[in-house]
């Protein structure tokens, strides 16, 4: 059960990039999860709904930040495996954890989506229309 | 006034991800082979690592960090063979980079040729944990049965070598090794296998040949030259 840990650190980089942006609310936190990211949605739901509820700082190095994040939407979207075949080249997404091209049957597959545990965006709700993106 | 929508589009874990990676490329200056060991509790970890100093014989300077969530066990069984410091995690599931450096400073100063990281017997969390590993081997013992590769799909995706260990017990229990390695080679095509029994010493030779290949690719990528032995 790691995902407490894993929510902690989406929050603390949330809260910088919005204090960043001059924000104090946050509206929507928009993640991704792949199916083989070793991360457990509903835990992820649950470590969240309890860690925003305490309203405290999420960042080290700025205690006294003050985000609210009480009102923040959690937006999971799940991926699953998909990359291209390095024998015959094709695309594919795959409807289950079996790694065996579609196409072709061969094993010597390079995942491209489906592993990861991502920030996509937030939304913030009283920002600066100027906002950039961070990145 | 309007939302505003930023797109970030960034690993969580970025931040830690790139602080194993610098861990891994400094011991790779150092010469030393880091390999994560990964499994159930109670599949043998600590005694494929007694079998290993035993084979060894002091031919390779190496080093133990043994994660558990309580007690230093561990750490006093492999005591009489190699150096080995207890990383107690008090109740966490996985090991994490900062415990690991906090570890190897406690190991006398020395230049290993591998250090071995014995992760918490758990074959779920410490998938998704990259400690600054070269090499990530993962065991399973054959009292366990051989569907688990499917069912603990991420943690065989992320090793590049699978043992199975206490083979002398393949007499006893219904396990194919067969059916063992094509399950995990369906999530992991490029897994390399060893089988073992530490008790009895069978297999030992192979999986001692197999660090020692991986230490020297290592080594050649880092260094342009064959190690010094």
């Amino acid at each position: 059960m790691h995902e407490t840990g894993l929510v902690q650190s989406l929050l603390r980089q949330v809260s910088e990039l919005a204090n960043r942006q001059g924000a104090s609310c946050v509206q929507e936190i928009e993640i991704e999860i792949g199916v083989l990211a070793g991360v457990e949605p509903l835990l992820v739901e649950s470590a969240f709904a309890r860690l925003v509820q305490g309203g405290d700082s999420f960042e080290k190095n700025n205690p006294a930040a003050r985000l609210d994040l009480r009102s923040a939407r959690l937006m999971m979207r799940s991926v699953p495996l998909g990359g291209v075949c390095r024998d015959c080249h094709r695309e594919f997404n795959l409807p289950n954890l079996d790694l065996l091209c579609p196409s072709c049957g061969s094993r010597a597959l390079r995942l491209t989506r489906g592993e990861a545990f991502r920030l996509l965006s937030i939304t913030l709700n009283d920002a600066p229309q100027t906002a950039e993106s961070p990145l | 006034m309007s939302p505003v929508v930023l797109t970030v589009q960034r690993d969580i874990l970025a931040e830690s991800r790139a602080a194993a990676a610098e861990f891994r490329s400094e011991m790779a200056r150092r010469g030393t082979l880091v390999v994560q060991l990964l499994s159930s509790p109670g599949s043998g970890k600590t005694s494929l690592l007694e079998a290993t100093a035993r084979y060894w014989q002091g031919r390779y300077k190496f080093a133990v960090l043994v994660g558990d969530l309580e007690t230093d066990r561990d750490a006093q069984r492999l005591a009489p063979y190699v150096p080995a410091v207890q990383l107690t995690t008090g109740g966490a599931c996985h090991l994490e980079l900062p415990l690991v450096k906090r570890g190897l400073a406690a190991l006398p100063a020395e230049t290993w040729d591998f250090l071995f990281i014995e992760n918490v017997g758990n074959l779920v969390c410490p998938a998704s944990h990259d400690l600054g590993e070269h090499l990530r081997v993962i065991l399973l013992s054959v009292p366990e049965g051989d569907d688990k590769p499917g069912k603990y799909p991420k943690a065989f995706r992320t090793s590049q070598a699978l043992v199975v260990s206490k083979a002398d017990l393949l007499p006893y229990v219904p396990f194919s090794v067969e059916a063992a390695i094509a399950d995990a080679r369906r999530i992991q095509p490029d897994l390399a296998v060893c089988t073992v029994s530490s008790v009895r010493g069978e297999g030992i030779a192979e999986w001692c040949a197999y660090l020692e290949a991986s230490r020297s690719s290592l080594w050649e990528s880092t260094h342009a030259a064959a190690p010094p032995r």
